[in-house]
């Protein structure tokens, strides 16, 4: 999901100030709540020190009382009368006048003479004031039967000492009170005796609350809901012989805190006010920041449609200014360098003429035009010499002479024209409303820019150029159509005396069934799509057929039948021409099996291109198939053209010779029309010699041929080949060669190539013509 | 600074020297505190010594001066007839509640006050109700031999009689105590008592706040006119 700018300010904004203040609100709580907890605590400690000096002080007032009453000299006699009825009286006077609740009469020795409680003995601490005699007395405070006291015990001295008053008071709720009104914390007293569990003795609190608080008084005990809410001290006040009293000093932590209150509420309004001012603040912010942000995308996205023409105004800050300047000065930039591409991406930036595709994108504008006119004419112009030049002087050279020619031609150039170089030596020339008739002007005033030579580096250059023409629309619409054929009339102006060519009907036809045939070619290899066909050759001596000759007949599903005549010299061109020998030679060695099989004996003589035999690998592939087909070497005769072997005549003749090492026979085709020396014949290891049926067709009728066909003969059986006649048509023929002593012949009045069975059955029943043949012998 | 621990210098006489036992003797004892110093103020008593007849005492004074009785300890015998004169400007109320010799002389100025006679023996401890820093002791007794050390803290006993001990009353002593005679003839003793003198009427000057009230008041004696 995005979230818009406007919102992310607002929730950074307002989440960094909520959780500011938060967390401030958050640390005031808790450092008030520590600090009250502190105060309370200190507080408490002052509690203490008050509480102990309250004790201290009501002791010490009560000592003092104490002092005046065993100083006062009616008291002394009284004492020292000796009767216990007067000291009873006398005491419980003097201690009702001091509002003293506890009175006690002891010996000099500290022995209890009289007593208001049931008391055994004195504290450890009185009893040792009484032993050191201090003259002062002690003040403590004691337990008595559980209950504490103020204690002040003091000598009575006449003036020896003559015996110890006691007084106390009751250390009650009234004290507790007196000083929770004086220190505003509670107080519990605690008495714990021995092992048993502390007792609430007195307490200024709700007794549910001091029970809760005196088991803090427990040690190991956890704190309660209750207590939390508490800050408790404990004040040990007395430890005697496992009789201990304990205050509990405790105020409320909440009753503290309500101070802090208001300080907690006025950070909370704060807090929502200055919540409140951001969120406008980060509003007006971010209405400051997407409003410059909108108009500068609205503008980036004119840039990005290509729309260059608009400039950027803005009225917001120096920041989004400087933006807005950049995002011009970058459109203008853009708008720049894409002109600049776009030429270069139409234009050759060696000649500056346009390029392919600007020719072929203005060609189709040109003829969209509506009133255009149907007749123009585009030709090809290249130099016939830049290869040469390219050789003498350089690369460097040869670019400077394209750049001059280009430069001549643009300024030759009609309204209306165009020049494009589309390849690297080729410059593409596109004449407006120029037909057949009119093209001799153009011709010339071609001819004319080039008379004179270039002058290119000081050196005088003389180009050649060769220009291809077609003329719409007999030659053709579209532009590539057009261009193809254009490159095909350059072919032809490359042949020819005067450097240009007109573009024929139907030549490119041809040249694209070529291409056709290729590739059409390449699928019949794969799928072995060709049969076989046999011409038989009669054999002038024996007067039957030995021999056949393997002849291939393809069919396609797309172009139907296409005879050995066209597509070989394909196959040859395209290099596939040994796989199809080698389809060939598989089929024909399977034939001969089942011919042999069926005790027909034949020997077939197969048709090999000069590019097979320039390959080792297929002259021996063909050897090692002939072998592990079981069949003797004889049984078949490889045919080869003299022309093939011609380009590396000692490699043939190496290959040659594995036929011959292994048994092979090898038979001259066509000859009579190479030009392969009678020498060459001579070291050929060949057996048979074939006369071209360009020799044989019209023998009859030739007197030239007659002379050739008979030397021919002559001279290969000199050399002691066989000599075979092709294209044998009529009787009259074969009498002629039957004179000249052809070993064999063969053509369309012997027989027709035919399938397998055919020639079975051919060969069991052989026609008239044939038989006339025998029983005509020389 | 005193002069000086006194030397322990005794002189001894030999009075009546019998077999075996000290019959009549006379000892000079010399007092010393756990701290060393003298220790006035003890009477010194041979608790065996045959009572002689008793010497027809006219009586005794135990004067108020400077809010301090003096002597702070006399022996008499019983029914001995005590005057207590007043020398300092102010009264006193001098009282005693020893047992059989409780009295209280109110109240009196100059040396108006009948004597006062003791009769029962034992130790009276004279108190005034004025000023409760004021102690004294009448030591009653009839024991002839009673003697008070002097401010050295030396006295000579002088006994007849059998005798084997030397009793020491001391008003700091909790209990009297006794303490063998020397039975090889010497004529001095010297004696070390559990306590250190300190003089139980503290300070012979004016208290402060005494000093005070006399310095600012008018008239005091019309309070009481």
């Amino acid at each position: 999901m995005r979230i818009s700018f406007r919102n992310k300010l607002l929730l950074l904004i307002g989440g960094l100030l909520a959780v500011t203040l938060a967390s401030s609100l958050l640390a005031v709580m808790r450092a008030s709540n520590t600090a009250v907890e502190s105060i309370v605590r200190d507080e408490l400690e002052v509690v203490e020190r008050v509480f102990r000096s309250l004790l201290e002080v009501d002791r010490e007032q009560l000592r003092g009382r104490a002092q005046v009453l065993a100083a006062d000299f009616a008291f002394k006699r009284a004492i020292a009368t000796g009767e216990q009825a007067t000291m009873l009286s006398v005491l419980a006077n003097h201690g009702e006048r001091i509002a003293a609740d506890f009175v006690v009469m002891l010996s000099r020795e500290g022995d209890i003479l009289l007593s208001t409680h049931d008391v055994k003995r004195l504290p450890e601490s009185a009893a040792a004031a009484l032993r050191e005699k201090a003259t002062g007395g002690t003040a403590i405070l004691a337990l008595f039967n559980g209950e504490p006291f103020q204690l002040v015990l003091v000598p009575v001295f006449a003036p020896d000492l003559m015996g110890w008053v006691g007084l106390g008071t009751a250390v009650d709720e009234s004290m507790l009170e007196a000083l929770r009104t004086l220190t505003n914390a509670e107080i519990t007293l605690l008495a714990q005796n021995g092992g048993e569990q502390a007792r609430v003795l007195h307490s200024t609190l709700p007794e549910s609350l001091s029970v809760e608080l005196q088991v803090l008084a427990q040690p190991e005990s956890a704190p309660t809901s209750a207590m939390a809410r508490w800050v408790t001290r404990e004040v040990p006040l007395l430890n005697e012989g496992g009789a201990r009293l304990t205050a509990l000093l405790s105020q409320s932590l909440e009753q503290a805190l309500q101070n802090y209150a208001p300080l907690r509420q006025q950070m909370i309004i704060i807090g929502c006010v200055a919540l409140l001012l951001a969120f406008l603040t980060a509003l007006v912010i971010a209405r400051g920041v997407t409003q410059p942000i909108y108009a500068l995308v609205r503008a980036a996205r004119r840039i990005a449609d290509g729309n260059y023409t608009h400039r950027i105004e803005l009225r917001s800050g120096a920041e989004f200014g400087m933006l807005a300047d950049t995002l011009n000065l970058m459109q203008d930039t853009v708008s720049e360098r894409e002109a600049r591409i776009r030429y270069q991406a139409q234009h050759d930036m060696l000649t500056r003429l346009p390029n392919r595709n600007y020719i072929a994108g203005a060609f189709n504008s040109r003829l969209a035009e509506p009133n255009a006119d149907s007749h123009y004419a585009m030709a090809l112009l290249e130099l016939g010499n830049l290869r040469e030049l390219t050789d003498l002087y350089g690369n460097d050279f040869s670019d400077s002479v394209l750049q001059a020619v280009a430069q001549r031609v643009s300024n030759s150039l009609r309204r209306g024209d165009m020049a494009a170089r589309i390849a690297d030596s080729q410059i593409l020339l596109f004449f407006d409303a120029l037909a057949h008739a009119g093209v001799d002007l153009v011709l010339d005033k071609l001819r004319g820019d080039f008379a004179s030579p270039l002058s290119i580096d000081g050196i005088p250059v003389r180009v050649e150029p060769l220009l291809g023409f077609v003329f719409a629309p007999q030659h053709g619409q579209g532009f590539e159509e057009l261009l193809r054929r254009a490159q095909i009339a350059l072919g032809n102006a490359r042949n020819v005396k005067h450097g240009y060519s007109f573009y024929e009907i139907g030549q490119d036809e041809n040249h694209l069934r070529q291409i056709t045939l290729a590739h059409r070619l390449q699928a019949a290899v794969d799928a072995e799509n060709f049969r076989m066909v046999y011409q038989p050759k009669y054999d002038m001596a024996d007067h039957r057929v030995l021999e056949v000759e393997a002849l291939m007949r393809w069919n396609d599903p797309e172009l139907g039948e296409v005879y050995p005549d066209e597509f070989i010299p394909v196959a040859e061109q395209t290099g596939i021409i040994t796989d199809i020998s080698m389809i060939v030679l598989r089929l024909v060695l399977r034939q001969i099996q089942d011919w042999e099989r069926a005790g027909l004996e034949l020997t077939v003589c197969i048709n090999l291109s000069g590019a097979d035999i320039l390959q080792l690998d297929f002259v021996r592939h063909a050897i090692k198939q002939l072998a592990s087909s079981g069949l003797d070497s004889s049984a078949v005769v490889f045919e080869i053209t003299e022309t093939m072997m011609m380009s590396d005549m000692d490699l043939a003749l190496a290959n040659i010779r594995e036929f011959e090492k292994v048994g092979i026979r090898l038979a001259i085709d066509d000859f009579g029309t190479g030009f392969s020396s009678l020498a060459q014949l001579k070291t050929l290891p060949v057996q048979e010699l074939k006369i071209d049926k360009s020799l044989v067709l019209q023998l009859d009728q030739d007197a030239d041929d007659q002379q050739i066909v008979r030397s021919t003969i002559e001279m290969a059986h000199y050399l002691g080949l066989k000599v075979v006649a092709e294209g044998v048509e009529n009787i009259a023929s074969l009498r002629l060669l039957q004179a000249m002593g052809c070993d064999a012949v063969q053509g369309y009045y012997i027989a027709r190539p035919m399938p397998a069975p055919d020639l079975e059955a051919w060969l069991g029943d052989l026609p008239v013509p044939v038989l006339a043949i025998r029983g005509k012998p020389s | 600074m005193r002069a000086g621990v006194l030397s322990p210098t005794v002189v001894a006489v030999a009075w009546v020297l019998c077999l075996g036992e000290v019959i009549a003797g006379e000892l000079q004892v010399q007092l010393a505190g756990s701290d060393g110093e003298p220790v006035p103020f003890a009477v010194l008593t041979v608790p065996d010594a045959k009572a002689m007849p008793v010497v027809a005492q006219n009586g005794a004074t135990v004067d108020q001066r400077e809010r301090r009785f003096d002597p702070l300890v006399t022996t008499i015998t019983p029914g001995t007839q005590v005057t207590f004169p007043n020398s300092d400007d102010t009264r006193h109320h001098v009282y005693s509640f020893s047992p059989g010799n409780a009295f209280e002389l109110k109240l009196f100025r100059a040396n108006d006050a009948p004597p006062v006679a003791f009769n029962a023996p034992g130790v009276v401890t004279l108190g005034c109700n004025i000023h409760d820093s004021m102690k004294a002791y009448l030591y009653v007794s009839t024991n002839p031999s009673a003697v008070v050390t002097d401010a050295e803290g030396s006295a000579t006993l002088r006994w007849e009689g059998t005798a084997t001990a030397i009793e020491v009353w001391h008003p700091q002593l909790s209990a009297p105590l006794q303490f063998p005679l020397p039975m090889d003839g010497a004529v001095t003793l010297a004696l070390e008592l559990p306590m250190a003198w300190q003089d139980p009427q503290g300070s012979k000057s004016d208290s402060e706040l005494e000093n005070m009230l006399k310095r600012f008041s008018r008239d005091a004696n019309q309070l009481s006119q």
